[in-house]
């Protein structure tokens, strides 16, 4: 029983890593949400006119509706009044990257993200967004031969507007809920990617997402279309210096797949969890969702959630093409007073669709982790096939594991299975290994690890090792 | 407000409280009265639940109130005695529209009593008890249970008794005339040491609708053993809101199996068990077989609050036709129910591509060291079962009428007295014959 008492200390006890502030002059608007927020952030961005009739009319829609109320853990009290809904680093328009301020390059570098293309061995390209705007995007032109389109949204609205308003809204419109509809009024940036007919996007598209300054709620926006037969594989990492009071991060993604394409969208995230106590950290709030458009297309969210004092998303797949797929593949850990609210939606309206669902939650400390998810098969999706596992580890007396899953069927031809379980580490497990000359601490963060490489398997390269090493670092400050 | 329904029943409920229902129940100690008049103000003020409550977010009421409903002023004549299950060897009660018969009932044995409304009603020690184990909360279904029951019965099995023969409560409804509201519910307890077996039956001759609200109560002391069954074969024009809630001390075991295979076009049991002592044991058996435009809803809660207990479920359904099967299975695990064994396992076959299913196996833990699992299935026969029959020479429909009785023996095997066993297969083959399975 000691050595579980030193392994939780020293779960609580490590520290953020990345927990550090930039000393940038920024470019900040005052705290407050009105009308004249969206306009201002609007005319900042140098925005059409069809956009900011948008972002208003979503606005409008935020303004009739109320937080939800199904969610099991108590709601923290929510002051929209009291954020800042645009905060950029000064100093625009950059030419090259030779122009981005050295103290932000710093930052990045300081993360492990190097915008330096000189310097790029894995051949990711990078959108790397810092507050509310973008940075810098890497690679664009090497992507532009191929005819790929990556940049930030605001540049996708100057020069691609006939793409962003054909698919804008189009999976997560406005009204689709509260934060949604948040983000539509205030996004002040984001990635938006666009793969032509038939191209295997060369290298992995990746946006870096960084909160810095103080008082500010960060909400950016994705729009990734893969065009018939394209393939894409996007990854998305997170992080933000440790402050006491939360932050606010209420993100978009949409994803649209044609015919054929396939998208394949990670995310390491790692927001500031707050500290022991529960002070501080982000609330990580992200409506995301994918479209199989066409048919045979495919869509795979896979997702490392360590971070964040409360994370609430479900990706989503609406699988409306026939034979299309849908997947997902989650690791949430939490520990200390963190909670996790997180699982997904597969919606089969097409035939023979197929969607498989692999959520591994791990809660210790006091943390509470949930998977809720939905799987509806309509009436029209004949021979339609959902396989769902969920399962939930306990590692101390005081953390809870929740399982709500959702099953409609609507057809007599296709199948839905669900299987859920929940224990803690099997002491025979840890005994074994303690044989072998393992301590317990080592034992654990080897059987979490190798409890999750079913998902950790799915991520691309050079993000799984990053996703062992953060779970190692977030399981046990000795470890890794 | 938006969470309710407040319809014509409604109103008249609302009107009727003061007015009639009251002046009826002069004879009721005060106490219970308040708790009346406490369970109806929280009725008044979320009247019946709508879709928007999550608990009933599958289950529409307004189904039910098709018809407006109101309670009888007077009882219908009733003489025949449908509902003997063949061979059984049982200690009968008849309740005909929610009121005893005694001239249709047996004595029971020694050990047991079985009291009703106004006898029931006199005695504090049950009296008190109503609400006291189904706690209302904010359950405004319940509430109107509470407020507005005309009958209340009592089972008590008094301690270190083994009752060897099953008591066997049968429910019959018959009208012919308005759309009825009928409200009753029932105690049992259990005392230590005792073992019983309680069968309950649902028949029905009606040519008008009636609404049902039962709510059963009942307290398992420490190492007490109670079967029980719950077999519904009543005809459409019953629609049913059953609620039902059992606490367990410790080391005290429930078996209860929940069978839905009569064509009653509405029905939502809600069944609780709460686990307040260590070393409990509880298996839940259910199975539904739904065609036409039945709705059927089974919300079960088991709810481990102590250490070293075990619970078991095990629900299968099979829909036909435009029918509609709604199954959240809940368990919770408390901080303290350390040692806990929980499973769980929900089973359908969906023959029919306007029928639906929802179903939401939940599992809520806040324990660590527990074992806890759950599956649910939505799917179709085995093919290649089918392909065997049929290279067998056995028509399409037969092989399918077999493979829905093999699917649903899983749960009906499991029951223990050979009698019922044969009445619940002969009463899924009757339901079977009427129905065209044969899905174009």
């Amino acid at each position: 029983m000691s050595k579980d008492d030193n392994l939780l200390e020293s779960l609580a006890d490590n520290e953020y890593e990345y927990g550090f502030t930039t000393d940038i002059e920024m470019d900040v608007a005052p705290k407050g949400l009105n009308e004249d927020t969206v306009r201002f952030i609007s005319a900042k961005k140098n925005e059409p006119e069809w956009l900011l009739e948008w972002r208003l009319k979503a606005f409008r829609y935020f303004l009739q509706m109320k937080m939800p109320q199904w969610q099991n853990f108590e709601m923290p009290e929510f002051d929209f009044q009291d954020i800042s809904y645009y905060a950029a680093p000064k100093k625009k328009t950059l030419k090259s990257l030779d122009e981005v301020d050295p103290e932000l390059l710093d930052t990045f570098n300081k993360l492990g993200i190097p915008l330096d293309e000189q310097k790029l061995l894995s051949g990711v390209a990078v959108d790397a967004v810092f507050d509310s705007v973008s940075v810098a995007t890497t690679f664009r032109e090497k992507l532009a031969e191929q005819g790929v389109i990556f940049c930030s949204f605001g540049e996708a609205v100057k020069e691609h507007p006939d793409l962003v308003k054909k698919y804008l809204g189009t999976v997560v419109p406005p009204g689709d809920n509260i934060f949604a509809a948040l983000n539509a009024a205030v996004f002040s940036d984001g990635s938006f990617a666009y793969i032509p007919k038939g191209v295997r996007c060369p290298m992995e598209l990746s946006t870096y997402f960084r909160i810095n300054a103080k008082n500010t709620g960060q909400f950016e926006r994705t729009l990734l279309v893969a065009d018939e037969g394209s393939y894409v594989s996007y990854l998305e990492g997170c992080t933000a210096p440790m402050r006491d009071e939360n932050q606010l991060h209420a993100a978009v993604v949409e994803l649209v797949a044609m015919d054929n394409a396939e998208i394949k969208y990670s995310t390491v995230q790692n927001w500031y969890p707050g500290d022991k106590d529960g002070k501080g950290g982000v609330y990580n709030f992200v409506t995301k969702r994918g479209i199989c458009k066409g048919n045979g297309a495919k869509i795979s969210w896979t997702q490392v959630e360590t971070g964040s004092s409360i994370t609430w998303k479900y990706p989503s797949v609406i699988l409306k093409g026939d034979n299309s797929v849908g997947e997902f593949y989650s690791v949430a850990l939490t520990r200390n007073k963190q909670i996790a609210d997180t699982g997904t939606k597969m919606i089969h309206l097409g035939k023979n669709t197929k969607s498989r669902i692999i959520s591994k939650g791990i809660s210790a400390g006091n943390s509470q982790n949930s998977y809720r998810g939905q799987v509806s098969i309509h009436g029209n999706s004949s021979g339609s096939r959902n396989f769902t596992q969920c399962d939930s580890l306990l590692i101390g007396d005081r953390c809870g594991a929740h399982t709500f899953p959702y099953i409609e069927n609507r057809n007599s031809s296709s199948v839905v299975e669900h299987e859920a379980t929940t224990s803690k580490i099997a002491e025979d497990q840890i005994f074994y290994l303690n044989q072998r000359g393992i301590d317990t601490e080592k034992a654990v963060a080897l059987i979490v690890n190798g409890y999750a490489s079913e998902v950790l398997n799915k991520l691309p390269m050079e993000f799984a090792s990053e996703a062992r090493k953060l779970l190692a670092i977030s399981l046990d400050g000795s470890v890794g | 407000m938006e969470l309710g329904i407040f319809n014509n029943t409604y109103s008249y409920l609302s009107e009727a409280f003061e007015k009639e229902h009251l002046k009826e129940r002069s004879f009721e100690s005060q106490s219970l009265l308040a708790k009346r008049a406490e369970a109806f103000q929280l009725f008044n003020l979320k009247g019946f639940p709508s879709v928007k409550n999550e608990d009933w977010r599958f289950t529409n009421l307004n189904k039910v109130f098709k018809e407006d409903y109101q309670f009888r002023k007077q009882e219908p004549a009733f003489s025949s005695s449908t509902g003997t299950i063949p061979g059984l060897k049982a200690c009968k009660i008849v309740l005909v529209n929610g009121k005893v018969s005694p001239e249709l009932s047996d004595p029971l044995p020694e050990g047991v009593s079985f009291l009703s409304t106004e006898a029931a009603l006199a005695e504090e020690a049950y009296s008190g008890r109503i609400g006291a184990i189904a706690v209302q909360g904010e359950n405004a279904i319940l509430g109107f249970n509470t407020a507005f029951f005309k009958d209340f019965y009592v089972l008590h099995v008094r301690a270190k008794k083994l009752i060897e023969t099953p008591i066997h409560i049968s429910h019959h409804f018959t009208g012919n005339t308005e759309a009825a509201l009928i409200a009753y519910r029932l105690l049992v307890l259990a005392e230590e040491l005792s073992e019983s077996t309680l069968i309950e039956t649902f028949h029905s001759d009606l040519q008008a609708p009636v609404f049902l609200s039962y709510v059963s109560e009942f307290s398992l002391a420490e190492s007490a053993v109670l079967h029980t069954h719950w077999v519904n074969s009543a005809s459409e024009d019953l629609h049913l809101v059953h609620h039902r809630e059992v606490e367990q001390f410790r080391n005290s075991i429930f078996n209860n199996s929940n069978l839905s295979l009569g064509n009653a076009a509405f029905i939502r049991n809600n069944l609780n068990c709460r686990l307040k002592g260590s070393g409990t044991e509880t298996n839940l058996l259910g199975s539904y077989v739904v065609n036409g435009s039945q709705h059927v809803d089974n919300h079960t809660i088991v709810d481990h609050q102590k250490p070293n207990s075990n619970s078991m479920e095990l629900y299968k359904g099979i829909m036909l036709d435009k029918s509609h099967a709604v199954f959240n299975g809940k368990i919770f695990v408390q901080i303290d129910a350390q040692k806990t064994n929980a499973f769980q396992k929900n089973n359908n076959i969906l023959l029919s591509d306007q029928a639906t299913i929802n179903s939401k196996p939940q599992l809520e833990i806040f324990a660590d060291d527990v074992k806890c699992s759950h599956g649910s299935t939505v799917g179709q026969f085995d093919e290649g079962a089918m392909f065997y029959l049929r290279t067998r020479g056995i028509s399409e429909e037969a092989a399918k009428r077999m493979l829905i009785q093999a699917f649903v023996a899983e749960v009906h095997s499991k029951i223990n007295i050979s009698a019922l066993r044969d009445y619940v297969s002969q009463l899924l083959q009757t339901k079977l014959e009427r129905d065209n399975l044969i899905i174009a």
